[in-house]
């Protein structure tokens, strides 16, 4: 679709795996295996997926932190692979990232407002420092942190103070597009909603388009407009969050739905409905990628991929039997 | 599992398996003794699943290492008691506590590759067990002990729902995935028949389908052995899952405590109304979240009177005063809040 | 309160090194203006080797020199030398090191050359060095460079590959900070001072090498005052005559212990964490 604002096209991750001497390379890890989605102007998308699924590979591809193994990227139309110093300054502008560990996300030694002003000049958001001091001021008080905090550095902050700090940062520089890498994983429970309606409310007010990753479906669920579920560096399904949410079709899905433990003593029921843990991708299932934990695989899984294809109108899976665990998904009480 | 034994003696008296009344520690930051445990109460009767939430600081991991003997060199006791099945821990001698711990309390904690030894197999570190506690089996002699030990360790293993447990015996722990350790660990800590097993953010490390199997199995665990667990953890859907009470601590004490469906139906400490409010189902259309405003203070400058008072938003002038009584609301409920000390009776 | 006592203990303990050395340091300065040269030419046979008294305070030496004036006389040499070799080390090893761990091609050359200095017994090759090049001073100092900056390129190294995985330096390179910017405004400076807290504790370790080899004979010889060539021209007399080898032994104990405490102090100040 060319209205998408960013865009993913059979999109491969491999790394080598090391082990060999000399340099050899023993194996490879198929991090993120043709990977397509969009993402539309003002949408929030959803990355879910376990650990090792390739969610966080998609991040840093799409900020040019790893290269693509084949596939295309491309963000306002423009592949990523092509773009020449000028392009990439203002790329950097316009798509930012907020990775999940604030604290690791800042230089130890750099005070705030330094963190906060050094990007303003390294990618010419502004000439001079009154302008940049400014405009750190402003972005702090987006976040809603005092200017007191300007001085200090990180170890001096605490963690909901920085996971706020580093959206300042992001954001001073005036973004369009906005990765949110595990935004509240480091945080408490009652700062995580402090911070999800931060983001929510910081969206709408400057117009930004997120793609949210993370591995909480609660979180998820919440701020998405779209998303996708991944396994094992495959989407294996996509639809909007409201009829991803509702209507799961392919099982692994269901198992992470029913994963979570519902906050209601009335509605009694963990249900572990993915068999064992999830397999090292340097030794990949044969099949479909799920079948090893599926307790509703067949032979056919075992021997064939299924493609994604579109199950319901805007409703993509990858899956042999879509729909066969939708009897598990757990009771729900009354909204 | 022949736990019945030990198990029926005790039920009948019905003295709590673990009694905490008042307990106060202290600990030493940057020279200054900070109080972070302040007379924190809870019991847990035999067979029951104590859930115990809070956020990081809440003292709830403290709480634990308490019970246990295992504060860090910079935490004293500063009063109170601790009592494991009606016996005092507090003030014991390390040797006469290792004794009573080995005996009655198992700990399992979030990181099992710690927990585990790297260079002995699975059935060689319960087996240890084993060895160590030659009253847990009933066979006699050299070989036939060992060869029984090592049986007992692969039944360990089936009880913890590991397949293929003749294999898994074998392995070492790097060999396995972080569930399947989490379940050795778990297994490790039910072969020593332990009247108390302290599970402390087990799950907060997997992935969540793993971590619906460990919940599945405690689930199961409590009815097949009637495990008396005190589960800390801050997700409060794990303690509506699993939880027959609740504990909720905020900042060193204890706020509110409940049986667990009168909490999730009615919390009554405005702290717990938002821990829950915080946590959103994927039900029913859009999750509403409800933030708590604010962050919990630091132990080393706490607030005056009620310590969540700044955070609030029913607060009013006594809380900022002085620190809220603990009220016995009904029957089985406890809140340390001023809002209720007009009709209700003082604990 | 035991933190406090804990934390005001190792201040006291950080303020006596830091107050021995300087006073070390300063004797070591001041000597050479005070105390005449002739002190070091001079010999009075009739003095010779004269127990520790009012007049020569740590008594005479077998040439009957008094030894006190040359043990203050050997801290400027001593000094001036280690500190100076220790310099010369941190410069050639932490910009070896750093261009070794940010500069993927030479990473390998650098660390093979590490290898090989560091795989051959320090005193060996530093005798190896100094006998090539000749007895003098200057030499010694050479040598005792080539022995020890293997030491910090590595230990630089290290610290640069491992702060280039930190998640800041990914953070910053989306926030648009090139690889210029990066290696010596964030990279460098975060790996620098864990490298250079150890100096001071270093330059004790270079003095007991440089005494060692003096001891055995790679020293500027008996008529230059050095701690380790007076310890060694003492040996012959440690019966009849044993604060010859006492009073410089001290002062190179004492020496070498005040830079230790100074670089317990050095790490913790260096540690932003640390630092409240």
């Amino acid at each position: 679709m060319s209205d998408d604002l960013v865009r993913l096209d059979g999109v491969a991750k491999h790394f080598p795996v090391g082990g060999g001497f000399f340099g050899r390379t023993a194996a490879r890890v198929k991090a993120v295996d043709g990977v397509s989605f969009g993402i539309r102007e003002g949408q929030t998308f959803g990355l879910v997926g376990e650990s090792g699924c390739g969610k966080s590979t998609i991040a840093m591809l799409l900020v040019k932190l790893l290269e693509p193994t084949a596939g295309r990227l491309t963000f306002e139309g423009a592949d990523l692979a092509r773009l020449d110093r000028g392009a990439m300054k203002d790329f950097r502008r316009r798509v930012q990232i907020v990775f999940q560990d604030p604290y690791g996300s800042l230089d130890p030694r750099q005070t705030m407002l330094k963190a906060l002003i050094e990007p303003l000049f390294t990618l010419k958001v502004v000439a001079d420092r009154a302008a940049a001091v400014a405009r750190a001021e402003r972005a702090l008080e987006m976040v809603g942190l005092d200017r007191e905090v300007l001085k200090r550095l990180p170890h001096e902050l605490s963690g909901g103070q920085r996971q706020r700090l580093v959206v300042a940062r992001a954001l001073a520089v005036g973004p369009r597009f906005v990765i949110l890498d595990e935004p509240t994983s480091s945080v408490d429970v009652s700062l995580q909603a402090q911070i999800l309606s931060l983001l929510a409310e910081l969206k709408r007010g400057q117009g930004l388009t997120y793609l949210l990753i993370s591995h909480n479906l609660v979180v998820i669920r919440y701020m998405s407009d779209v998303v996708a579920v991944m396994y094992l560096g495959k989407i294996v399904e996509m639809a909007s969050s409201e009829e991803l949410f509702t209507r799961p079709l392919h099982p692994y899905t269901v198992a992470l739905i029913s994963a979570i433990p519902v906050p209601d003593p009335e509605a009694s029921t963990i249900a572990a409905l993915a068999k064992g843990d999830v397999p090292s991708p340097v030794n990949l299932p044969s099949g479909c990628r799920y079948h090893s934990r599926c307790p509703y695989a067949q032979t056919v899984c075992r021997e064939q991929e299924p493609p994604l294809r579109e199950l319901r109108a805007g409703h993509y899976g990858a899956c042999h039997f879509p729909g066969v665990a939708a009897s598990a998904v757990p009771y729900r009480p009354e909204s | 599992m022949t736990s019945a034994t030990r198990r029926s003696g005790a039920a009948a008296t019905a003295v709590p398996v673990l009694e905490i009344s008042d307990l106060s520690v202290e600990l030493s930051i940057g020279g200054r003794w900070i109080q972070a445990l302040d007379r924190v109460g809870l019991t847990i009767q035999r067979g029951e699943v104590l859930g115990l939430v809070g956020e990081s600081g809440s003292g709830k991991s403290l709480t634990a290492l308490s019970i246990a003997g295992l504060l860090p060199g910079n935490a004293r006791v500063a009063g109170g008691s601790i009592r494991l099945n009606g016996e005092e821990v507090l003030g014991k001698s390390e040797q006469a506590l290792n004794r009573l711990r080995a005996r009655s309390v198992a700990l399992v904690f979030q990181n099992p590759t710690s927990y585990l030894n790297p260079v002995l197999t699975v059935g060689a570190q319960i087996a240890e067990i084993f060895e160590l506690n030659p009253e847990l089996l009933e066979a006699a002699g050299g070989r036939t002990r060992r060869r029984e030990a090592w049986r007992q360790s692969i039944e360990a293993l089936r009880l913890v729902r590991i397949p293929d447990p003749e294999r898994v015996v074998e392995r070492y722990p790097f060999e396995l995935s972080g569930g399947m350790q989490q379940r050795v660990v778990i297994a490790m800590a039910l072969v020593r028949q332990p009247d108390l097993v302290i599970a402390d953010e087990i799950t907060t490390a997997l992935d969540v389908t793993v971590q619906a199997q460990i919940l599945s199995l405690l689930a199961e665990l409590r009815r097949t052995v009637r495990l008396t667990l005190l589960l800390i953890t801050h997700d409060m859907g794990i303690v509506a899952q699993l939880a027959d009470r609740v504990v909720v601590m905020y900042s060193g004490s204890v706020v509110e405590s409940s049986d667990v469906r009168t909490l999730f139906k009615s919390p009554r400490h405005p702290y717990s109304k938002a821990l829950l409010e915080t946590v959103p189902t994927i039900d029913g259309g859009r999750t509403v979240f409800r933030p708590i405003r604010g962050a919990m203070p630091a132990l080393t400058d706490p607030p005056a009177g009620c310590r969540f008072h700044p955070r609030c938003p029913d607060a009013f002038d006594q809380c900022s005063r002085r620190k809220p009584e603990r009220l016995a609301l009904d029957p089985g409920r406890v809140v340390a809040c001023h809002l209720y000390e007009g009709g209700a009776v003082s604990e | 309160m035991l933190g406090q006592l804990a934390s005001i203990r190792r201040s006291t303990v950080a303020t006596t090194g830091a107050a021995l050395f300087v006073a070390i340091f300063v004797t070591g300065a001041v000597a050479p203006l005070v105390i005449p040269a002739s002190v070091v030419r001079d010999v009075a046979f009739g003095a010779r080797l004269l127990p520790p008294s009012a007049r020569h305070w740590f008594g005479t030496d077998d040439f009957g020199r008094d030894l006190f004036s040359l043990v203050m006389l050997a801290a400027n040499l001593d000094l001036r030398v280690a500190l100076s070799v220790v310099l010369g080390a941190l410069l050639v090893g932490t910009v070896l090191g750093a261009v070794a761990g940010l500069v993927n091609r030479l990473d390998e050359p650098i660390m093979r050359a590490t290898d090989v200095f560091l795989s051959i017994p320090s005193l060996v090759l530093a005798m190896a060095i100094a006998s090539v090049l000749g007895r003098s001073v200057q030499n010694l100092a050479i040598a005792l460079v080539f022995v020890s900056w293997p030491i910090y390129c590595r230990l630089m190294r290290g610290q640069v590959l491992s702060e280039k995985q930190k998640p800041y330096v990914k953070s910053l390179r989306t926030l648009g900070v090139g690889p210029a910017r990066m290696i010596f405004l964030h990279v460098v400076p975060n790996t620098l001072f864990p490298v250079i807290a150890r100096a001071p504790a270093d330059v004790g370790l270079i003095l007991i090498t440089m005494a060692a080899l003096s001891y055995i004979g790679f020293g500027p010889g008996p008529y230059v005052p050095e701690w380790g060539s007076l310890v060694a021209a003492g040996q012959t007399y440690i019966f009849q005559a044993p604060w010859l080898v006492v009073f410089p032994g001290v002062a190179i104990f004492l020496t070498s212990l005040s830079l230790n405490l100074v670089g317990d102090w050095a790490r913790d100040v260096f540690d932003p964490r640390l630092r409240s």
